[in-house]
């Protein structure tokens, strides 16, 4: 790269510009508080002991608070709370950020920099980035609770535990066994336990609270139909069409990841008037969720900006002319007259 | 030609020369520009999931306003000489189509947006971007420098790289709180093929220097 500047290093002034670009290599550090602001965040602080096992308290607090350790009546932030379900927010952050604009004193006689400034490019000057406080927003994630799926739940019902085995339950399973029945017969099974637990308790506390147990012979012997439909894609094989796959399984009622059988079946249509040329053929209940935006629902067009980095080298050719000229003008007044 | 039109003829020389340096030369060639914009961007306090959030849900889309958030690439490698350094997105969004945003949204490209600005002071990343409603949805215009971001850092050039690896569909990119997965991507001459299916955010960037063809992406919110 800087070889193309290599006929203009008889001009300082070039090159003092030149190395004026910052290169990010002041390595200034940030000094970052949490700004107060009015904004609260609602929030399930557990009440003690802090297993959270005697529930939640619901609160309103200020997002300062989920930081701060100065708030809190522990000296703790609720962010160190463990068990604390703290949703996902956005907060400011105050941040120094280079205001573009920089301070120059001259280079010591010794040939260094004063206290705080530094050298750059080949001038003699030093300079130093000048700074000024701005918030910068910044997104705080959750706590390690609310991002389960409890931890959501429970948020949502005011810090309230549902009743036991109400909402949701996990399966849990035992180990087959062996062969039972008559050998050489069809009457030839294995057995295991399932048992169902309360999800809330398990992914909270870790307790497997048991809402039921059964006996479950061979997989697949009882099934449910599961059906998952693909967003629109670009058909690979003809770009002015999109396709979309529908995959119809039957999964093991008690444990969905052994599929019993499956068959899937494909749609197409155009891009551009979004009209359906095959037939979906999909069958039975849908379970699963279409997580895109549904269907196209038209098409656009974009506008012609001029997003390309320019081409610079007229600009080279003009400058190089110039101080070309400038260099024999100069050389001719000064042989023939100084 | 006597003394003086040697002197006249070597000042008006010397004196153009440094005026184009200054002026032209020195921002043309300049690689890297400090961004330096004004944090101001609005929090959101609660979003609403009753119907699907769109775009405006998550960005503030203040109209002729710059903001500046913070940016990730989630599940794809950064180009070696971008590890390390941390990523920003600034953008302003220019409001619904007319007939002079190709106008506002060029000048806009060539002096704030200029290809030159994507490093701030701290040597972190820039992506910058101008942002216009068409159709009922979102366009992104960025700069791609055709280096595929060995060289630069602008968006362009990683979206660039990625498609040239075909890696681009199934990118992820978290733009402050919410992520945007690329769906769809076409290498297009825009004058001969201009229709695209819709999308939360459609970002354009060209493919070749002085012509029309572009790389057109189709990015969907992740919605959990």
């Amino acid at each position: 790269m800087k070889g193309k500047y290599l006929p203009f290093i008889f001009f300082p002034i070039l090159i003092s510009f030149l190395f004026l670009s910052p290169l990010g290599v002041n390595g200034k550090d940030k000094d970052e508080d949490i700004v107060e602001d009015e904004k609260k965040v609602i929030l399930c602080h557990a009440r003690t002991p802090e297993d959270a096992k005697n529930g939640y308290n619901l609160l309103n607090v200020s997002k300062k608070s989920v930081f701060d350790k100065k708030d809190s009546e522990d000296g703790k932030g609720h962010d160190n709370h463990v068990v604390d379900i703290i949703p996902s927010f956005t907060y400011f952050v105050k941040e120094d950020v280079f205001t573009g604009e920089y301070d120059y004193k001259d280079k010591k006689k010794d040939g260094s920099c004063p206290n705080g400034y530094e050298e750059y490019g080949k001038l003699e000057n030093c300079r130093k980035a000048k700074y000024e406080k701005l918030d910068v927003e910044k997104t705080y994630p959750g706590s390690a609770k609310w991002l389960l799926e409890a931890g959501k739940i429970v948020l949502d019902n005011d810090c309230k535990f549902p009743e036991l085995c109400e909402y949701k339950t996990a399966a849990k399973y035992g180990e087959w066994s062996d062969w039972k029945g008559e050998l050489g017969t069809l009457n030839i099974y294995k057995v295991r336990t399932v048992s169902a637990f309360d999800l809330i308790q398990y992914q909270l506390f870790g307790d497997e609270y048991a809402c039921n147990t059964e006996d479950r012979y061979d997989a697949c012997d009882m099934t449910e139909t599961k059906t998952s439909v693909s967003a629109w894609v670009e058909d690979p094989s003809n770009t002015e069409k999109e396709i979309q796959t529908t995959i119809v399984a039957k999964v093991d009622s008690t444990d969905e990841k052994v599929i019993c059988e499956s068959s899937f079946t494909t749609a197409s249509r155009d891009i551009e008037q979004g009209e359906v040329l095959g037939e979906n053929t999909q069958q039975g209940e849908v379970l699963g969720e279409n997580t895109q935006q549904g269907d196209v629902l038209g098409t656009t067009s974009v506008v012609l900006a001029k997003t390309g980095a320019s081409s610079d080298l007229y600009i080279f050719i003009v400058q190089a002319v110039l101080m070309l000229g400038t260099l024999v003008s100069g050389t001719l007044l000064v042989k023939k007259y100084i | 030609m006597n003394r003086t039109h040697y002197l006249v003829l070597t000042a008006v020389l010397f004196l153009s020369t440094a005026l184009f340096t200054i002026f032209v030369f020195i921002p043309t060639v300049n690689p890297y520009e400090v961004v330096n914009v004004q944090l101001q961007t609005p929090m959101r306090e609660t979003i609403e999931i009753e119907s699907l959030p769109s775009l405006k849900d998550f960005w503030s889309m203040e109209e002729n306003t710059t903001k500046i958030i913070d940016a990730q690439i989630l599940n794809r490698e950064l180009p070696t000489k971008w590890q390390g350094k941390k990523i920003f997105f600034k953008y302003t969004y220019i409001g619904e189509y007319s007939e002079n945003t190709q106008t506002i949204l060029n000048d806009l490209l060539l002096n704030e947006y200029k290809w030159q600005k994507q490093l701030d002071e701290n040597g972190n990343i820039v992506f910058g971007g101008i942002i216009l409603a068409k159709d009922k949805t979102y366009q992104l215009h960025t700069h791609n420098s055709y280096s595929k971001g060995n060289r630069y850092f602008l968006l362009g050039d990683l979206l660039d790289n990625y498609n040239s690896n075909n890696e681009l569909i199934g990118t992820q990119i978290r733009f402050g709180n919410v992520t945007l997965e690329a769906k769809w991507a076409k290498d297009v001459k825009i004058l001969e093929e201009n229709s695209f299916p819709f999308a939360d955010l459609i970002i354009s960037t060209c493919l070749e220097r002085n012509s029309y063809r572009r790389l057109v992406s189709g990015w969907d919110i992740e919605r959990e």
